[in-house]
């Protein structure tokens, strides 16, 4: 368990987010939770999250831009990234680790797994 | 003067008339809003007493999930309709241990029971919510109760029914689906797509049912089958397959299959593939040739795809650039040799091109990696 870790939740579906911010919370993580690209972005950018879980698809920026903008920013190298998408294609998924994903969860999800990665994410880095 | 044609009366009369209608459509727009607005609140208010617990059994904790689980099979029958409707809302984009606590839920409250009889219900949208929540709820034993609805005369229920076959996870499911993208007398199949998708999804244990689809009468059928080889991979149907490049004639069936074969192929794949590539061919099948040339033959491909760089066809000889730079170092070579000769023809250009782009495409990565 990571206690005090930030994990930053963007997805716009609604169910997706608290489910996720639910698993989170009760593992000790401090989450932050938005609905679009847009939010994601300044609020990562106002207090850099240790991992950022984000939906490809939302309204405004997706996920994939969010995740651009944080690979180009040097001050925010450090944040890890999760993509959490629909997109299950080979290409989508070169996609996301092209543009710098840490990692790639296909949604449906189980959102056990999806705690081992964040856990595994923050593993590695530390 | 012109005459007048019809009376200001009438006009006035006719424009009072547009404007009542306009007005009326937008109190109905207006008015259905604001039921849904008020419905939807009315069931979230009725559902935030069971949300935690349902967000904690959806987050697979076992220990708990028996207990939690027997609290919402006996929730109020009041709030059970909204709950059974949060939990299908909630399965279709779970998976794992969780997903079997959810649909603990929905069997205690009978809810694959209601769906079986709504399959037959009068209306489009229930029948395809019923053959949705069996779907989701992964109803193996429905499986026979649903295949009859991939030709309903709703082609979204027919749609809905693929896909909820495609979750149930029975493989028997696999040649009704493959079968419904044909075309029954004037009415179009289920779109072929639909029908790969929802195979796929089943996994390898259709391989005997994807194999029989490659001899369907229903060329629709055939490419699907196809396709299922290509994304699942079937490397049981390789024979089957090679059979069947061999045996079809259409430009859209032969590529589509060529395509798969380069998936589920093998090096002894060349020769055939190979044939594929004469000047006599069509430019689709030729293109797919030299994708699946690169996949099975390696760099003995070169052999092969080095003469389609002067390919007359402009199509084919793009494909062959492109792919012999990212085949092989000696492919590269081969295209950078034509890239940079004095020649300014239609062949070193695309050469050109194709070595630019490999070049680009390989500092972002070394970029990225920095």
């Amino acid at each position: 368990m990571d206690k005090g870790k930030t994990v930053l939740v963007a997805d716009d579906d609604t169910d997706i987010r608290e489910l996720v911010v639910f698993k989170l919370e009760q593992s000790g993580y401090d989450v932050v939770a938005v609905g679009d690209g847009e939010a994601a972005l300044s609020s990562i950018r106002e207090r850099p999250p240790h991992v950022a879980i984000l939906d490809i698809m939302m309204p405004g920026r997706s996920g994939l831009d969010v995740l651009h903008e944080i690979r180009e920013d040097d001050a925010l190298r450090a944040v890890r990234v999760i993509l959490l998408t629909a997109r299950s294609r080979d290409l989508d998924v070169d996609a996301g680790f092209s543009t710098g994903a840490d990692d790639y969860v296909i949604k449906p999800f189980s959102p056990r797994e999806l705690m081992h990665r964040v856990e595994s994410i923050l593993t590695r880095r530390d | 003067m012109a005459p007048s044609i019809v009376g200001p009366a009438l006009l006035w009369t006719l424009l009072w008339a547009s404007v009542g209608v306009l007005a009326l459509q937008l109190v109905l727009v207006v008015g259905a809003r604001v039921a849904r607005t008020t419905r939807q609140g009315r069931d979230a208010r009725a559902l935030s007493p069971l949300r935690p617990l349902l967000l904690e059994l959806a987050s697979g904790d076992d220990d708990a999930s028996e207990d939690l689980a027997g609290v919402l099979a006996g929730a109020p029958p009041s709030t059970r309709m909204v709950l059974d409707e949060a939990i299908l809302q909630l399965l279709g984009k779970i998976r794992g241990d969780s997903s079997a606590a959810l649909v603990d839920v929905l069997h205690r409250h009978g809810r694959e029971r209601k769906a079986i009889e709504d399959l037959a219900s009068r209306s489009s949208v229930t029948r395809a919510h019923a053959v949705w929540t069996l779907g989701v709820m992964q109803e193996a034993e429905s499986v026979p109760k649903v295949v009859p609805l991939l030709h309903d005369r709703s082609p979204d229920v027919a749609l809905t029914a693929a896909r909820a076959l495609g979750m149930m996870g029975d493989p028997v499911a696999a040649t009704a689906i493959l079968t419904s993208a044909a075309p029954v007398g004037s009415r179009p199949g289920l779109p072929a797509w639909i029908a790969v998708e929802a195979v796929t999804s089943l996994g390898t244990v259709t391989a005997p049912q994807v194999r029989a689809a490659l001899d369907h009468p229903s060329s629709d059928v055939r490419w699907a089958a196809a396709m299922v080889i290509a994304q699942v991979p079937l490397l049981a149907c390789a024979q089957a397959l090679r059979e069947s490049v061999a045996r079809e004639t259409h430009p859209r069936l032969v590529s589509v299959m060529v395509l798969a074969l380069g998936v589920v192929g093998s090096p002894r794949d060349t020769a055939l593939l190979g044939s594929l590539l004469e000047e006599t061919q069509d430019a689709q099948i030729r293109r797919a040739a030299i994708g699946a040339l690169a996949e099975v033959g390696g760099s003995g491909a070169l052999v092969w795809l080095q003469p389609m760089l002067s390919s007359s066809d402009v199509r084919v000889a793009e494909r062959a650039a492109t792919t012999l730079v990212s085949l092989s170092p000696a492919g590269h070579a081969a295209v950078a040799a034509i890239a940079q000769s004095e020649d300014s023809g239609a062949s070193a250009r695309l050469c050109r091109y194709a070595v630019r782009q490999h070049g680009l495409g390989r500092s972002r990565a070394v970029r990225r990696a920095g």
